[in-house]
C-alpha cells in the first residue's frame, strides 16, 4: 500500500474525526439493519437449507452472473452493468477511504486500467440515472408507484446516488489537479488540467472539500437505505438464495390442526422469516401488477400491494414483536418505518382488504415473472386462511361448498354415490371391479358431474379404450381432492379431503412408496407389469397438482400425469393412430395455470395439437408461462365475481383477437369460464371450446371412418 | 341468561330422497346421510347472535334422538353453542309430536330456561307442531315467526314476520319462540369451534333421568297413527300457449275464467 499523493483530511485531527463519524454511521446503519434483522429472528420458522449445493449454484448464477436478468437482454445488460459498476465503484471508495489512513489501492495506483475502467462505469451509472428518472419523473409507468414509501423515495434515492457519483468525479478532478496527475484518474485527466491555474493550494483544499463532501453522502446513503425500498440491494442476494425449491404447485402444510393456537395468518409476525424477508426484498418494479389477471380486470388486488402491506404491517408492529423501544428505537433516525402515518391498521381487513386477498385466482403470474423470487400465493392463502378458519369470513356462497364437499363428497348438493353415473354404458370399470388396472382415470368432480365436462370424460375413455389401456376409475369410492378448499383457506377441509383418498388410494397400491411393501404382501407383481409404479391419470389440473405435489405432505406419493401428457405419451409410442393435420379449423391453445406455469407441462399438449391441426396451433399474446388465467383458480369458480370486467372474457378476446375458431384447453375449468365467456361477449358463432381430448377422440372417428366429412369443411 | 335451543338431526336433504318404509309408514332414516337440520343452524345463528348480544348467558342445545344425533350437537357446539343435551332412549323410537314435545319438555323443565328458540318447521316432519307442544307442556307463552328478538328487561321481543311486513310482539319471560326460516345465515364453524366442540360440556339423558314413564311416549304413547300412505297425484301439465298473434287474449281468457282478472 502506498500514500496517496495527498492526505485527504490533512492530518490526525482530520483522520480522527473521519473515524468518529465512520464509526457512528457505521454503527446506525447496523442497529437499523438489526432492528430488521431481529423481526425476522422473531417470526415463524422455515426450513430454506434443502438443495444446499443448488442454492449455492443458483446464487452464484443469479446474482453474480445475473442470469435472471439478462434473460430480457436490453434491460438485463443494463443492470448487468449496473451491479458490477456499483461493486467496482467500491473500490474506488475504499481507495479513497484508505486516502484517510495515509494509503491506496495498489490496484488503482499503479495500473490506470483499473482506475479508467472505475470510471468509465462512472459514466455509464451517471447515464442510466438519468435514464430511470425520466422513467420515473415523465413516464412515470403506474406499477412503480409505492404505497410505503411515497413518490420522494425513489427519487431521494436517485438524488443520493447520483451526488455521490458527482461528488467523486470532483474529488477525481481535483485529486488530479493538485498532484498534477500523479494522482490518475480517467475523469481526472480530462477535467484536472483545467483547474491548474486556480494553485495547488485551492486545489488541494477543493480536493479535501470534495473528499469530505463525498464521504458524507456515502455514509448519508448507508444511513438511508435500510429504510427506503432500496433495501432490496441488500435483501435481493438473500431472497434469491432461500427461494422456495419444492414443488412449485405444493402451499406450505398447515401442521398440527388438533393442536394449533392459530390458523394462517392475521399478524404479520405469524409468517415465516421466509415471508417477511419477501417484503424486503421487494424490488417495487410492479412488474407482478402488470401481469395479475385481477389487476388487469379492476379488482383491489395489485400483488405488489400484498406484498408491501405485509412489510409495512410488519414495521408498523415492530415494537409489538420486538418488545419496548429501547433508546436508540426511539431516535427519529431510528424508524426504518417509510412513511410515517400514526393510526397503526390490522394486517387483514386493514393493511390489505379483504376483498383484495379474494380476487386471487392463485395462477401464479405474479411470481412467475418476479425478478427476485417473491411468493405471493402462499401469503394470500395464509392469509385466507385466518379469514376462513378463524373468523368464519368469506363470500357467502362459499359456505355450501364447504359444506357439500365435507358431506357429499364433491362441491354439489349431490350425492356421491352418483359419482359413476357419467360412464354409464360406456364400459368403464370400476376399480373394485378391476383391482389390477394399469391406469387409474381420475375423473374428478367436474368430469364426473359436470354436463359440459362429462363430454370430455367420455371422449377421454375413447381414446384410453383405442389404445388399449388398461385402466379403471373410482367412482362412488372417490371424492373432491379438497382442492377448493385449501386454496380458499379451509386447510382442515383440505387435510381432511386428502386423508380419505390417500386412504383410497393406498388400498389399491397405488402409494409409490408403499408400492414395494404391497407387491410383497399381495403379490401384485404375478404378470410382470403391475410391479412397475402404476398410474393416476386425470383431465383436471387442480386434481393432477394436489395429488402430485400436495398429496406427498400427507404421506401419499403417487405417479401422477395430466391427460395431456398421457395423450401425447400415447401417441409418442404408437399406442393410438391418428390421422394427422385432419381438423383445418384455426385453433389456438390456452395453457391452464396448474398444467403451466405450476408443472412446466408446455410442449406436450401443443405437440398434440400440433398434429392434429393442418394448420398447427397459433398462439395468444400471451402464452405459456405468460398465460392469463381462465378466472377459475384459487377457489374463483365458486365465487360471484362482483367487481370490474369478467377474467373470462378478457381471455376470451384474446382467443378471438388470434381468428382462431377452436380454443383448446386442458382444464374443466377453464373450460367452464371459456364457455360461459364465449356465451358472455356473444361470440358462440365464432368460437367452440373444446378440450384438448375432445378433439384427439374426434381425430378417432375420423381414423375410423375416413369417408365421413372433415372436421370444419 | 339460560337460552336453549332445539335441534333436531334429520336425513340430508340436499342428497337424501326421502322414502317412506310401507311397513312402518314412516321416513326411513337408517343408511342414509344425516345432517342437522339446515333451518335449525339458522335458528342456532339466531340464539348465538341474541346470546352475544346479551352477554353472560349460556346457551345450550338439546336434541331428542337416537345415538348418531350427537354428531348433529358436535355441529351445533362448533357453530359456538356453549352445552348440549341429548336425550336418547330405545324406548323414544316412535314418538310422534306429542311424544317428542314432552320429553323435549320434560329435559326443559328440569333446566329452568329463560328462552327456547326452536324452528318455524323441521325439514324432514315439518309438522311445525313440536314448539307449540313444548310451549303447552311446560304453560310458556310462545312468540312464532320471530326475524329479530331482543330481551327487554323480562320481556322477548319479537319481530313477527307477517305477509305484509312484521308485527312487534312481546312476552314475558321465559317464553319459546320460533324463528321465521330464512331471517338468519348460518355460520360456518371456525377451527376453535370445532376444536373446542369436543372439550365442551355434553350431557346424554335417558328416559328414567326424566322420570318419564315409557308408556306416554314412543310407539306406545304416540296418540298419531300413520293410516296409509300414497304418492301425491303427480301436477297437471301446464298448456303451452305458442303465440300466433292471439296468445294475450287466450292467456286473459284464462286468468279470467280463474277469476284473476
Ligand atoms: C306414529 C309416529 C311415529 C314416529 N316415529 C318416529 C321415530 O321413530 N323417529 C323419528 O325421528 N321420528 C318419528 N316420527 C316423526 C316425528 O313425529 C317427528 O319427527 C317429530 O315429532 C318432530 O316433528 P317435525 O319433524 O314435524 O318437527 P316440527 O314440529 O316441524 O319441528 C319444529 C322444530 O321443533 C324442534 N324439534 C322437532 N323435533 C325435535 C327433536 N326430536 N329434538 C329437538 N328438537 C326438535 C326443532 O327446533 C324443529 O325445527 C314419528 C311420527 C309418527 C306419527
Ligand atoms: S414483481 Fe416482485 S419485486 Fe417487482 S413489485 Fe412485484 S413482488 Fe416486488
Ligand atoms: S396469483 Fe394471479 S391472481 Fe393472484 S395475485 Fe398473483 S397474479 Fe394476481
Amino acid at each position: 500500500m502506498a500514500p496517496p499523493a495527498i492526505s485527504p483530511t490533512g492530518g490526525w485531527i482530520g483522520t480522527t474525526i473521519f473515524v468518529v463519524i465512520f464509526l457512528a454511521a457505521l454503527t446506525v446503519f447496523g442497529l437499523r439493519v438489526g432492528q430488521l434483522v431481529t423481526l425476522l429472528a422473531k417470526a415463524r420458522r422455515e426450513d430454506r437449507t434443502d438443495h444446499l449445493e443448488e442454492r449455492i449454484g443458483d446464487f452464484l448464477l443469479v446474482v453474480l452472473g445475473q442470469s435472471g436478468v439478462l434473460r430480457d437482454p436490453i434491460p438485463g445488460l443494463a443492470h448487468f452493468f449496473t451491479f458490477w459498476g456499483f461493486i467496482i465503484i467500491q473500490f474506488g471508495l475504499l481507495n479513497l477511504i484508505l486516502g484517510a489512513f495515509n494509503g491506496s489501492l495498489l490496484l488503482i495506483g499503479h495500473d490506470h486500467t483499473f482506475a479508467a475502467l472505475l470510471d468509465l462505469f462512472v459514466l455509464f451509472v451517471l447515464v442510466s440515472l438519468i435514464v430511470f428518472a425520466v422513467r420515473r419523473g415523465i413516464v412515470r409507468p403506474r406499477q412503480l408507484s409505492s404505497r410505503l414509501h411515497g413518490p420522494w423515495d425513489g427519487f431521494i434515492i436517485l438524488g443520493l446516488i447520483f451526488l455521490v457519483l458527482l461528488t467523486l468525479a470532483l474529488v477525481e478532478t481535483f485529486g488530479f489537479a493538485a498532484s498534477h496527475g500523479e494522482e490518475w484518474s480517467l475523469l481526472g485527466s480530462w477535467f484536472g488540467p483545467s483547474f491548474y491555474g486556480l494553485g495547488t493550494a485551492t486545489n488541494v483544499a477543493l480536493y479535501r472539500v470534495f473528499w469530505w463532501a463525498h464521504i458524507l453522502t456515502v455514509l448519508s446513503f448507508l444511513v438511508y437505505l435500510p429504510g427506503s425500498k432500496h433495501l432490496h440491494l441488500m435483501a435481493t442476494p438473500f431472497n434469491v438464495f432461500f427461494r422456495n425449491y419444492g414443488p412449485r404447485g405444493a402451499l406450505p402444510l398447515l401442521e398440527n390442526l388438533e393442536e394449533r393456537e392459530d390458523y394462517g395468518v392475521s399478524k404479520a409476525e405469524q409468517f415465516t422469516w421466509k415471508q417477511l424477508l419477501d417484503g424486503y426484498a421487494c424490488t417495487e418494479c410492479g412488474r407482478c401488477n402488470t401481469v395479475c389477471p385481477a389487476t388487469n380486470t379492476g379488482k383491489p388486488l395489485l400483488p405488489k400491494e400484498i406484498i408491501l402491506g405485509v412489510k409495512e404491517s410488519l414495521l408498523d408492529r415492530r415494537h409489538e414483536i420486538v418488545g419496548e423501544p429501547n433508546l436508540f428505537q426511539k431516535l427519529p433516525l431510528a424508524d426504518v418505518r417509510g412513511n410515517g402515518h400514526e393510526e397503526i391498521q390490522p394486517l387483514v381487513g386493514g393493511v390489505i382488504s379483504k376483498e383484495a386477498l379474494w380476487a386471487c385466482t392463485t395462477c401464479g403470474a405474479c411470481m412467475e415473472i418476479c425478478p427476485v423470487s417473491i411468493e405471493h400465493v402462499p401469503k394470500i392463502v395464509d392469509m385466507r386462511r385466518s379469514l376462513v378458519m378463524e373468523e368464519s369470513d368469506f363470500p357467502p356462497e362459499v359456505t355450501s361448498l364447504f359444506n357439500n364437499i365435507e358431506r357429499n363428497g364433491n362441491p354439489w348438493e349431490i350425492s356421491n354415490d352418483r359419482r359413476a353415473e357419467w360412464a354409464a354404458g360406456l364400459g368403464v370399470p370400476l376399480m373394485a371391479e378391476n383391482p389390477e388396472a394399469e391406469v387409474l382415470y381420475w375423473v374428478g368432480c367436474m368430469g364426473s358431474f359436470d354436463q359440459r365436462n362429462r363430454k370430455v370424460a367420455t371422449a377421454l375413455v375413447k381414446i384410453l379404450k383405442a389404445a388399449g389401456v388398461n385402466f379403471a376409475i373410482l367412482g362412488p369410492e372417490e371424492s373432491c381432492t379438497g382442492d377448493p378448499a385449501r386454496r380458499i383457506g379451509n386447510e382442515y377441509l383440505w387435510q381432511m379431503m386428502a386423508q380419505q383418498n390417500i386412504e383410497v388410494l393406498n388400498s389399491y397400491g397405488f402409494n409409490t412408496a408403499q408400492a414395494e411393501t404391497a407387491t410383497a404382501q399381495h403379490g401384485h407383481g404375478h404378470n410382470g407389469q403391475t410391479s412397475r409404479a402404476r398410474t393416476i391419470i386425470t383431465a383436471c389440473p387442480h386434481c393432477f397438482n394436489t395429488i402430485k405435489n400436495e398429496y406427498p405432505q400427507l404421506g401419499g406419493h403417487y405417479e401422477v400425469i395430466h391427460h395431456s401428457v398421457f395423450i401425447d405419451r400415447l401417441i409418442s409410442e404408437g399406442r393410438l393412430q391418428l390421422p394427422s393435420g385432419f381438423d383445418h379449423r384455426k385453433l389456438t391453445y390456452h395453457d391452464p395455470c396448474y398444467v403451466g406455469r405450476y408443472n412446466g407441462v408446455y410442449d406436450e399438449p401443443r405437440r398434440v395439437l400440433a398434429v392434429l391441426n393442418s394448420n398447427g396451433v397459433t398462439e395468444m399474446r400471451r402464452n405459456r408461462n405468460r398465460s392469463f388465467c381462465c378466472g377459475g383458480g384459487g377457489g374463483r369458480a365458486w365465487m360471484e365475481e362482483r367487481i370490474g370486467k369478467r377474467v373470462n372474457q378478457t381471455r376470451v378476446n384474446e382467443a378471438l383477437e388470434t381468428e382462431a375458431e377452436v380454443l383448446a384447453a386442458a382444464c374443466p375449468f377453464c373450460i367452464m369460464m371459456f364457455e360461459d365467456g364465449v356465451k358472455g361477449v356473444e361470440a358462440e358463432e365464432r368460437l367452440q371450446v373444446e378440450d384438448i381430448a375432445e378433439i384427439v377422440a374426434r381425430a378417432l372417428e375420423e381414423a375410423a371412418t375416413p369417408s365421413a366429412t372433415r372436421a370444419g369443411q | 341468561m339460560k337460552i336453549f335451543v332445539c335441534v333436531k338431526q334429520i336425513p340430508d336433504p340436499n342428497t337424501v330422497e326421502s322414502k317412506l318404509d310401507p311397513a312402518t309408514k314412516r321416513l326411513v332414516r337408517t343408511g342414509v346421510s344425516l345432517v342437522l337440520d339446515p333451518g335449525d343452524e339458522t335458528t342456532i345463528a339466531a340464539a348465538i347472535k341474541l346470546r352475544d348480544s346479551l352477554g353472560n348467558s349460556e346457551l345450550t342445545a338439546i336434541s331428542m334422538g337416537p345415538a348418531s344425533a350427537q354428531e348433529a350437537l358436535r355441529r351445533a357446539l362448533a357453530m359456538g353453542v356453549d352445552r348440549a343435551i341429548l336425550i336418547s332412549d330405545p324406548a323414544l323410537a316412535g314418538s310422534d309430536v306429542l311424544g317428542t314435545a314432552r320429553t323435549l319438555a320434560a329435559a326443559l323443565k328440569r333446566e329452568n330456561p329463560d328462552l327456547i328458540f326452536c324452528s318455524t318447521e323441521s325439514t324432514d316432519g315439518y309438522t311445525g307442531m313440536v314448539p307449540g307442544a313444548i310451549a303447552e307442556f311446560l304453560g310458556l307463552p310462545q312468540l312464532t315467526f320471530a326475524r329479530e328478538i331482543n330481551v327487554e328487561g323480562t320481556k322477548a321481543v319479537i319481530k313477527r314476520v307477517t305477509q305484509t311486513g312484521y308485527e312487534v310482539v312481546e312476552s314475558p319471560l321465559p317464553a319459546v319462540v320460533t324463528i321465521a326460516s330464512g331471517s338468519f345465515e348460518a355460520i360456518y364453524p371456525t377451527m376453535k369451534g370445532i376444536m373446542s366442540a369436543r372439550k365442551k360440556p355434553f350431557s346424554q339423558l335417558s328416559l328414567s333421568d326424566l322420570g318419564l314413564d315409557p308408556s306416554q311416549v314412543g310407539e306406545a304413547g304416540a296418540r298419531e297413527q300413520v293410516l296409509s300412505i300414497g304418492k301425491a297425484e303427480a301436477r297437471a301439465a301446464g298448456q303451452i300457449i305458442k303465440d300466433e298473434g292471439n296468445a294475450a287474449e287466450i292467456i286473459a281468457d284464462f286468468l279470467q275464467r280463474h277469476q284473476l282478472l
